[in-house]
């Protein structure tokens, strides 16, 4: 018998109260990017069950209290940071392998299962989720899907939203509820296809409990190469042929500026100061040769100044700093003098995007990096200054980005100087709809308010 | 004023059932005669989509054949509270363009222009009437095409596509209507107009173009469609593999997709429908007394196709088939899939009436769901014929009979509720690509609770607060509700 059913049958005793459950949950202390950016919050509360998680919203919502939903917290930077105080709670715990159906290319997890371990598992049935992530991460699948992040291959394989078969989520509101929506097969056409609202959500969609992927063998072969160019137009050029001609790149990437010398710890010969083009093909040997031999007869006419060709494993460590390039490094204190963002336009527009963007001062331009994805069309931009030189090239960015129609997020700057800047820098007519719906997952506007967009969606 | 134009002359339905004036009687007044179809036996056309089984009679036809006109028609519903049914070429297969009663039915097969094609940037923007095998048509003289190829391509339209989330059979390799949907542009239920993602890439807010295709209409009208745009591939190789028994063509399945080939397509025809093809204009030379026949396809660069093509033949001779044809040219291939893909057409042979049903299982468990599924056909005296996406799971049985024949009819009605159960019972779910229409809303709590429900109905709500697009779709009524609350129980996501 427990305490309170002692109390309860004690008439001359007070009834107790059950302890608030963000009390009694199990926690842990907040890493330095949470510490950082989720000042008003106390240590991260690790729940063991979906009920826990569910009693803890619903104590959050009984106190009119925030919630930051999150999976192990490396993405803590991402979108505006809350400005009360609030309940952290990670699904960190909730880590398991639930459906894994290698012989029907389909698994289920738990949010919180940390994406290594879903590579490793995948990894020994040669399968994979095709959207990149860097085998260096702490994250997990939940915050995976939160963040939306496409990865270096999404030009060809697309992104999470194609790959993301069925998702468990939680509903605020007063009475939480647990909603589920697709299932575990790879094509579905029952009801209303939620689950796009979660990805890229960043937890402003309540907490992401389960997801469900399709799967595709991981390939044969893959090779990675990189040349170098003497002029950016040339190094565009032979990124434009390599996208138009009967090639299957999954990666094509143009290195602008500085973005060279930050890959230098992988790759020691792109310091040189020179415009690198980086492509990939995947498949069985032969389609993978065979496109090489093309492109090394387009190589010769073009006659680069310097060529890389990657060994077969090289290519991951490599293809962990592409995935890196978009984000602060984890192993260190939140920077105080880099800013991230990425900007979005048509591949036929991402060179002139970039020229735009290197039209910049002189003084803000001096420490860009760009990894242009020419698949895509979205460029990420990475730069470094002092005090206020660092965010005098958000607004910069910002005129940029509506001259060009392009899009843009930011995706970080320093704790002290985010929550002067919106997530995304250009305004879009559908916020307020968007606002409609999501308040459909939180009523009372509780989970991570104004994080993706600004409060009330105008 | 709807539509400047001339007036109409007197209507003979200038009143409705009740005696009372016609609330279109404004729109008489101000839509053009040919545009505006009130007459009952013109309505009859309208009564059902490609679902048979209900049939509703809407009180008018607005023929639309620009934003404008839709955009004014939304708003006239919205303003006097009407519902109204937006509409392509009505072939879809589960009532999703099933009339309300008296209601309007917004047709938008004359918005039919395509707006641009950008190969370099691999889209199309195109108006919802367009038919899907049109875009290709326009794309492909410069290499590229729009993957998503229902059946029905020919005639269908890319608005309704959009609406349920069509699939074909290539979607096995290139994915859903959804994942090649870039944009689109929306008259919301309220008559504001709203556009949606875009060509450029990822915005910034959420995926709100993910979460409307597959609403069925009950978001609004689409009016604008931007569309992914793929390079053709450089080679195509089409296999027809011959089997004496339907197990071991669903063996065959399931060995490709274990050993991780990624064909293009991977179709299975039963004898019943080989035969029925075979003696109709859609004849393939597929042979009769197969007992299944696999049609396979591989594409990409031609350099990687001998891999595969050797995977696929080893398989098939390890599941003992009887035959491995491989499509010699162009025109054989296209005479291969003619017998696919007018399979539905062709069944029509058997019987006055075809229930085409919809449901998805794992591929692990195709071979166990089809004897599931030929028993309930025999159980309930019916005749069982199917055609089906075996790559990615996705069955449709088809059950022929004779609708005029009442008992028989309410056999197909209660054999249909044991194979889309049966599809849920093995892991699958109650649509793969026909949607949930009218056909399926009982059906819905067999996969979803009564919270997962509830979601959805308020997503519906704050996007249509007055319920005016598409009601009576989707969503099992507060009745229906009760009637299968039993069977409520646990589904694994």
């Amino acid at each position: 018998m427990n305490d309170n059913a002692g109390a309860a049958s004690d008439p001359g005793r007070p009834p107790s109260v059950p302890p608030p459950v963000s009390s009694t949950c199990a926690s842990t202390p907040r890493n330095q990017y949470e510490t950082a950016f989720y000042a008003g919050t106390g240590e991260v509360l690790t729940p063991e069950s979906v009920e826990e998680l569910s009693d803890l919203v619903r104590e959050a919502h009984a106190h009119s209290k925030p919630v930051i939903p999150e999976g192990a917290g490396s993405h803590a930077y991402l979108g505006v940071p809350p400005r009360d105080e609030a309940l952290l709670i990670s699904t960190r715990r909730l880590d398991t392998v639930l459906r894994y159906e290698p012989d029907d290319f389909t698994i289920g997890v738990q949010a919180g299962l940390p994406l290594v371990r879903l590579g490793e598992v995948l990894k020994k049935n040669r399968q994979e989720v095709p959207v990149d992530f860097s085998s260096r991460t702490s994250g997990t699948v939940g915050g995976w899907v939160a963040a939306g992040f496409p990865g270096p291959r999404a030009g060809n394989h697309g992104g999470l939203r194609n790959y993301m078969i069925g998702a468990r989520g939680l509903r605020g509101g007063r009475r939480p509820a647990d909603f589920k929506t697709g299932g575990m097969v790879v094509k579905n056409v029952a009801g209303y296809d939620v689950g796009k609202f979660l990805i890229g959500s960043l937890g402003t969609a309540g907490p992401i409990l389960e997801v469900n992927f399709k799967l595709r063998a991981l390939p044969d072969r893959r090779s990675l190469r990189l040349a170098a160019f003497r002029h950016e137009r040339e190094a565009w050029s032979f990124a434009a042929h390599l996208r138009g001609a009967r090639f299957r790149p999954v990666v094509l990437l143009v290195f602008g500026g500085k973005a060279a010398a930050e890959l230098q710890d992988r790759l020691p010969p792109l310091a040189s100061p020179h415009h690198w083009v980086a492509w990939g093909f995947e498949g069985n040997a032969s389609v993978v040769d065979w496109q090489n031999a093309q492109v090394d007869h387009v190589l010769d006419e073009r006659a680069p100044l310097d060529f890389l060709d990657l060994p077969l494993d090289g290519v991951p460590s490599v293809m962990d700093s592409l995935c890196e390039f978009s984000e602060p490094d984890p192993d260190r204190s939140p920077p105080v003098d880099l800013g991230i963002a990425r900007l979005g336009a048509l591949p036929t527009e991402t060179e002139q995007l970039e020229r735009a963007l290197y039209s910049l001062p002189e003084s803000e331009r001096a420490s860009f990096a760009t990894l242009a994805d020419a698949l895509t069309g979205l460029i990420t931009l990475r730069w470094v200054a002092a005090g206020e030189g660092l965010t005098d090239a958000v607004p910069r960015l910002q005129a940029l980005a509506s001259s060009q129609r392009s899009s843009a997020v930011i995706l970080y700057l320093p704790p002290a100087d985010r929550r002067d800047w919106p997530y995304s820098l250009v305004r879009d007519a559908t916020w307020p709809l968007a606002e409609k719906i999501r308040r459909v997952f939180d009523p009372e506007d509780l989970f991570c308010p104004g994080r993706k967009l600004p409060i009330g969606g105008s | 004023m709807l539509f400047p134009h001339r007036k109409r002359a007197d209507s003979p339905n200038s009143v409705d059932v009740t005696g009372q004036p016609s609330p279109y009687l404004e729109l008489m007044e101000s839509i053009p005669p040919e545009r505006l179809v009130t007459d009952p036996g013109e309505l009859c056309v309208y009564e059902c989509d490609g679902f048979p089984l209900h049939k509703e009679r809407p009180g008018a036809v607005i023929l639309c054949e620009s934003r404008e006109d839709v955009i004014q028609i939304v708003r006239w519903c919205h303003e006097k509270g009407i519902p109204f049914v937006p509409r392509g070429a009505g072939t879809g297969l589960s009532g999703g363009a099933t009339p309300v009663p008296g209601g309007v039915v917004i047709d938008l097969n004359r918005m039919r222009r395509i707006v641009r094609v950008d190969v370099e940037n691999g889209y199309a923007i195109v108006e919802p009437g367009v038919v899907n095998l049109r875009i290709t048509d326009a794309a492909a003289p410069a290499g590229f095409h729009y993957a998503p190829d229902p059946s029905s391509q020919k005639a269908c339209t890319i608005g309704g596509n959009v609406a349920e989330n069509a699939g074909g059979p290539h979607c096995l390799k290139y994915g859903m209507t959804t994942d090649h949907i870039l944009g689109l542009e929306v008259v919301l239920p309220d008559g504001e107009v709203i556009r949606l993602g875009g060509p450029r890439a990822e915005g910034a807010g959420y995926d709100l173009v993910g979460l409307f295709v597959g609403t069925e209409g009950t978001f609004g009208v689409v009016t604008e469609v931007t569309v992914k745009l793929l390079p053709s591939p450089q080679s195509v190789r089409t296999y027809l593999a011959i089997f004496d028994s339907m197990s071991l063509a669903c063996r065959t399945v399931s060995a490709i997709t274990r050993e991780g080939v990624e064909p293009a397509a991977l179709e299975v025809l039963d004898q019943l429908t080989i035969r029925a093809v075979e003696a109709s204009v859609y004849a393939a030379g597929y042979p009769q007394n197969a007992a299944a026949v696999l049609l396979v396809e591989i594409d990409g660069l031609e350099a990687g196709l001998d891999e595969p093509e050797a995977t696929i033949r080893r398989i098939c001779e390890e599941n003992r088939v009887v035959e491995f044809r491989v499509a010699k040219d162009e025109a054989d291939r296209q005479r291969l899939w003619r017998g696919r893909k007018g399979a539905f057409g062709a069944l029509g042979r058997i019987n006055t009436d075809l229930y085409v049903l919809d449901g998805v299982v794992p591929r692990t468990r195709l071979e166990e769901t089809l004897e599931v599924f030929y028993a309930i056909a025999d159980r309930h005296r019916l005749t069982l014929s199917n055609v089906f996406h075996a790559g990615d799971g996705n069955l449709h049985p088809n059950i022929s009979y004779d609708g005029r024949d009442a008992d028989e009819r309410s056999r197909v009605l209660l054999a249909g509720r044991e194979i889309l159960t049966a599809c849920v019972r093995a892991g699958g779910s109650i649509s793969g690509e026909h949607g949930i229409g009218v056909e399926k809303m009982e059906f819905m709590p067999l996969l979803f609770t009564a919270d997962d429900l509830a979601l959805q109905k308020d997503l519906r709500a704050a996007v249509d607060g007055r319920g005016l697009a598409n009601p009576g779709k989707i969503f099992p009524d507060c009745r229906s509700c009760v009637e299968v609350g039993g069977e409520h129980r646990a589904v694994p996501l």
